[in-house]
């Protein structure tokens, strides 16, 4: 689990960089945004998959306010950049690169949201 | 010198949306599982928290459809809601035994309930100059 939220944070991050080179230079998103976006949209697929698994394995899951707090968290994580990629498609301009900026800077957020869920849970 | 957008879900609109959106999927949720699983805790905050999602939804919505007066309406009461809220919770914290989403005026959320309508007013007010240079 730790490894792929790192993997995840690392794209996060190579994310906002491409993203505010993109601002910079003002130049729409291209495919290695699209890589990296699909590469980290899968990471954090496999951190939702994770968290079900912990979640169905755990002898203390601390209610069912934890239980669906902490998953909703992973799921709205692994949902937030190909959401932002299809809003900002519509829009190539800086607008849009600074939506996909927004959803990058975004899902580190909700993944430490949830792993605060998670462990305060007893 | 560019064209002033016209329509609230273009330009800057488009990012305003994505941040609107953000704030209803969170505090929708925090609503939820709060009014779900222990609603007589805090019934003020957690039901505040219920009626400051639904105005994150409105405004989502109306950005995104460009209903301009609806959004003028949902953001002006965000605002309001957000500096009583907040004015609230740090002058006495007695009514709120857990935080809402507009608690410390955002400060949960990194203070995005207090940017946001800021900046959605502005953004409203330019579409409307650029809706009045139109007709």
């Amino acid at each position: 689990m730790n490894g792929v939220i790192a993997a995840s944070a690392i794209g996060c991050g190579l994310l906002l960089l491409l993203a505010v080179v993109g601002l910079v230079r003002d130049t729409a998103p291209g495919r290695a945004f699209l890589l990296v976006s699909m590469a980290t949209t899968a990471c954090l697929a496999a951190v939702l998959l994770g968290g079900i698994i912990e979640v169905a394995t755990a002898e203390e899951t601390g209610g069912a306010g934890t239980v669906v707090t902490y998953l909703a968290y992973l799921a709205a994580a692994a949902v937030a950049i190909p959401i932002a990629l299809l809003w900002a498609a519509a829009e190539r301009t800086r607008s849009g690169t600074t939506v996909l900026l927004v959803a990058a800077l975004t899902v580190p957020f909700l993944i430490i949201r949830a792993l605060d869920v998670w462990a305060l849970r007893a | 010198m560019p064209e002033q957008q016209a329509d609230t879900s273009h330009g800057p609109g488009r990012v305003l949306v994505l941040a609107y959106a953000i704030l209803a999927v969170g505090a929708t949720g925090r609503s939820s599982v709060q009014l779900a699983t222990k609603a007589s805790e805090a019934p003020l905050a957690y039901t505040l928290s219920a009626v400051a999602a639904v105005v994150y939804i409105v405004a989502t919505l109306a950005l995104a459809k460009d209903w301009w007066r609806v959004a003028l309406v949902t953001i002006s009461a965000e605002l309001v809601g957000v500096l009583v809220v907040g004015t609230l919770t740090v002058v006495d914290a007695g009514d709120f035994p857990d935080a809402t989403v507009w608690s410390l005026y955002g400060q949960g959320y990194v203070f995005l309930p207090l940017v946001l309508p800021v900046l959605g007013l502005l953004w409203l007010r330019r579409t409307h100059a650029a809706r009045a240079t139109r007709a």
